[in-house]
């Protein structure tokens, strides 16, 4: 097990290049340029299963959680070697590999921790989350989707959307809305959804960038839920869903930092190879230099994000300013590979989506958005700082 | 140790260097600078980094960003840079005997030095073992006795000499600045000026390189300091400031502006402090981590002269006076600019660094 190396950090990346020399197909990049939605998802799923083989997917999984509670060197150390390779992400495991443990470990019924939880490592079961509606986005707490009692069931109706790889879920983490008494955030309720159930219709959203897997609109129609499938106390879904959002804000981005901060490296001698022409541009160099401090400045905040989780500080204001910080300096970087990269980043080009940096400039630029609006949109993160950090009064 | 340090630099320069004292002390009315430099004397700050050995607290350059961002946040009269970054440049050399005669003087304040803040050298030339000419801008308290300056040596290198400022040959010029926080810089004037040592080559390099780093490290943690307060002081006086009956801190747009610095401040410093990790922590001779630093720093002075910048415009009118001390931030974070590299010249400098390991055929 290349994990019994934790705690020698020179042994464990070289366990861990050895297994990546063996173990991804040297053409999976070539491969999936241009892959079909399909293909995409089941090379997803293999190469989770390939990861969890060795308990790699899983690895940042607290005990509590069912994991093997790796310090946060030793996953960094693994998302390091990943992004030196340029292994490819899986995107289509982010609800199940972060938000899912996270809720269920605080909230979940043990009943439903062992039934869920190793289903994800052993079999690779995907989830989807259903949180924003059409008119409940940063005001999610206005959500409208409804459940009622019905004897042993719930009966949902109504309408998510952004619940990303939908159509690839087996279940849904889902909060309805079961009470309209007394304040909206009062009268939100957790369930966990079979996405087979009859009545749900999962349509695809097609994004700025052309692609269609991130994004899904879900239509309840009475959809009939178990009233064991209720996560915590009906009615305290808000409480529960801050715990899910937390997860959002911990080592997902730190994996993302790393790969940023390797890739930007890997980028510079790549440009020195090809003799790229910015190398000739003082004012563009300059740039480059600078996206690469600020990498350096983001990585740490995003380690801290973790070791101020794992000490319990749950009201520190350091995951939105590092939500902020680091879905704008991605933006940055991209838009400076887009202008950079001369027309050729403006002709049509299939792509390889499962890697932070692509082969395609232009699309990674689009998709960036996606980093500056989800996950509580950048100026929500600016009214928590302007109002929770620096004192300012809401009214 | 390293709390309890800050902790006593904040509370006697909140005592000692409140904004009205600084006013004073800016419009001639007070020697501020002079009774800070005392208080810093008796309490062992200037010793921070020199050896116990030498009467120093022997700690490491961990101690200079908390002692300089305290300073900056103060806006503290004077000059303390140039005491830490002299040192540091003496350590580097590592000569026995300068040592043993400087770094107790230096920790005990006795002796005041002057630092090149840029990379000018060509004015002044040593010829025949001694120094001719003028010197670039350096940063000291007033009444400075020893300096280091940058010169051409005879084989046409750059130098760095250390020399004594009472000897024979030696002028100080004053160079006012507009920053009223510290007033002035010097020029030295030197015409057959016998220097002290003229460090060249591997010594140039070792001096070189632990200059630029303390003095990196220094400034912009000042910078930060500065660019903290400007936040925290413009955040006060959006509370109380009332228009449309309700304190103007409470609209949207302004405290999206103050969380925009905030988040800049916060990333800066962050890079700081990843850079003092690297340096504290480095795996080779500090190569790389003076990329970082150099980097971090062009980004610290950026962003508090943008923390500046906007205190002046959130403030409204009067923040455009003499009176209120918006003007004091920015001053500071502009001149803190051009020590030791401005944030283009670092900038260029690191991408150069970054690049110069390349090997045609690594992987």
């Amino acid at each position: 097990m290349i994990l019994n190396h934790r705690d020698d950090f020179s042994a464990l990346r070289s366990a861990l290049r050895a297994w990546l020399a063996d173990t991804l197909p040297s053409d999976w990049f070539e491969h999936m340029v241009g892959a079909t939605e399909e293909d995409s998802l089941q090379f997803q799923r293999d190469w989770f299963s390939s990861l969890e083989s060795e308990c790699l997917a899983t690895a940042h999984w607290p005990t509590r959680w069912g994991g093997v509670n790796l310090s946060l060197s030793a996953q960094s150390i693994i998302y390091e070697e990943l992004a030196r390779v340029n292994a490819p992400m899986i995107p289509a495991y982010v609800i199940s590999l972060y938000h899912l443990p996270a809720t269920l470990a605080e909230f979940g019924t043990p009943e439903q921790r062992d039934r869920y939880l190793p289903a994800v490592r052993n079999e690779g079961v995907i989830w989807c989350q259903g949180f924003s509606e059409p008119g409940a986005g940063s005001d999610l707490a206005s959500l409208k989707t409804q459940a009622v009692r019905d004897g042993d069931y719930y009966v949902v109706n109504g309408q998510k959307v952004w619940s990303s790889y939908a159509h690839g879920a087996k279940h849904c983490l889902l909060l309805v809305r079961t009470s309209n008494e007394g304040s909206k955030h009062a009268g939100i309720t957790y369930l966990i959804v079979d996405m087979d159930t009859p009545g749900i219709d999962v349509r695809p959203i097609v994004q700025a960038d052309g692609a269609r897997l991130d994004f899904a609109e879900v239509f309840y129609e009475d959809v009939r839920v178990p009233v064991e499938n209720l996560i915590g106390e009906e009615n305290q879904g808000w409480q529960i869903a801050q715990t899910t959002l937390a997860a959002e804000r911990g080592v997902i981005i730190l994996e993302k930092a790393l790969r940023w901060r390797v890739q930007l490296k890997t980028m510079l001698h790549q440009a020195q190879q090809s003799n790229a022409y910015w190398l000739q541009d003082a004012q563009l160099r300059r740039e480059y230099a600078r996206l690469m401090g600020k990498m350096e400045g983001v990585v740490t905040l995003a380690r801290r994000v973790i070791s101020e989780n794992e000490r319990g500080e749950l009201r520190s204001m350091t995951p939105a300013y590092t939500k902020i910080l680091c879905s704008e300096l991605a933006q940055e970087i991209h838009s400076w590979r887009a202008r950079t990269a001369g027309i050729e980043a403006q002709l049509v080009a299939p792509k390889n989506h499962l890697v932070e940096i692509t082969n395609h400039p232009m699309s990674d630029y689009l998709r960036s958005w996606a980093l500056t609006i989800s996950g509580g949109s950048n100026e929500i993160m600016r009214n928590l700082i302007a109002q929770r950090d620096l004192g300012m009064p809401k009214r | 140790m390293k709390e309890e340090f800050r902790d006593s630099v904040a509370s006697v320069l909140k005592a000692e260097c409140d904004t009205l004292r600084l006013h004073a002390y800016v419009d001639g009315r007070n020697n501020l600078d002079l009774d800070l430099w005392e208080h810093a004397t008796q309490l062992g700050w200037l010793g921070a980094i020199v050896e116990e050995e030498f009467d120093g607290l022997g700690q490491d350059f961990s101690m200079i960003p908390l002692f300089h961002r305290e300073f900056g946040h103060y806006l503290a009269a004077g000059d303390f840079i140039s005491t830490h970054t002299f040192t540091a440049t003496l350590q580097a050399i590592n000569d026995a005997d300068f040592s043993k005669q400087y770094l107790p003087a230096l920790a005990a304040g006795r002796i005041k030095p002057l630092v090149p803040v840029t990379d000018d050298h060509i004015a002044l030339e040593v010829k025949d073992g001694v120094l001719r000419g003028i010197s670039g801008p350096l940063l000291g308290p007033a009444g400075a006795s020893i300096g280091a300056v940058r010169a051409t040596a005879e084989n046409g290198d750059p130098a760095i000499a250390i020399v004594d400022t009472d000897t024979r040959g030696c002028t100080i010029n004053d160079l006012p600045v507009l920053d009223q926080t510290r007033r002035k810089l010097y020029t030295l004037e030197c015409s057959d000026l016998q220097p002290l040592v003229v460090l060249q080559d591997d010594r140039f390099k070792r001096a070189d390189r632990a200059l630029n780093t303390s003095g990196r490290l220094a400034t912009a943690s000042d910078s930060i300091g500065v660019g903290y307060r400007a936040l925290e002081s413009t955040v006060a006086y959006l509370s109380e400031r009332q228009q449309f009956g309700r304190p103007i801190a409470s609209l949207q747009a302004i405290q999206h502006r103050c969380a925009n610095i905030a988040k800049d401040l916060k990333l800066a410093q962050c890079q700081l402090e990843a850079a003092l990790a690297q340096l504290l922590n480095g795996d080779d001779d500090g190569n790389d981590s003076a990329t970082w630093i150099a980097l971090a720093k062009a980004e610290c002075d950026e962003a508090s002269t943008q923390a500046a910048a906007e205190s002046i415009q959130l403030h409204g009118g009067v923040g455009f006076t003499w009176e209120y001390d918006c003007h004091f931030f920015l001053h500071r974070t502009r001149l803190n600019e051009q020590f030791f590299g401005s944030p283009n010249d670092l900038r260029g400098d690191a991408l150069d660094r970054l690049t110069s390991d390349f090997r045609p055929t690594s992987q």
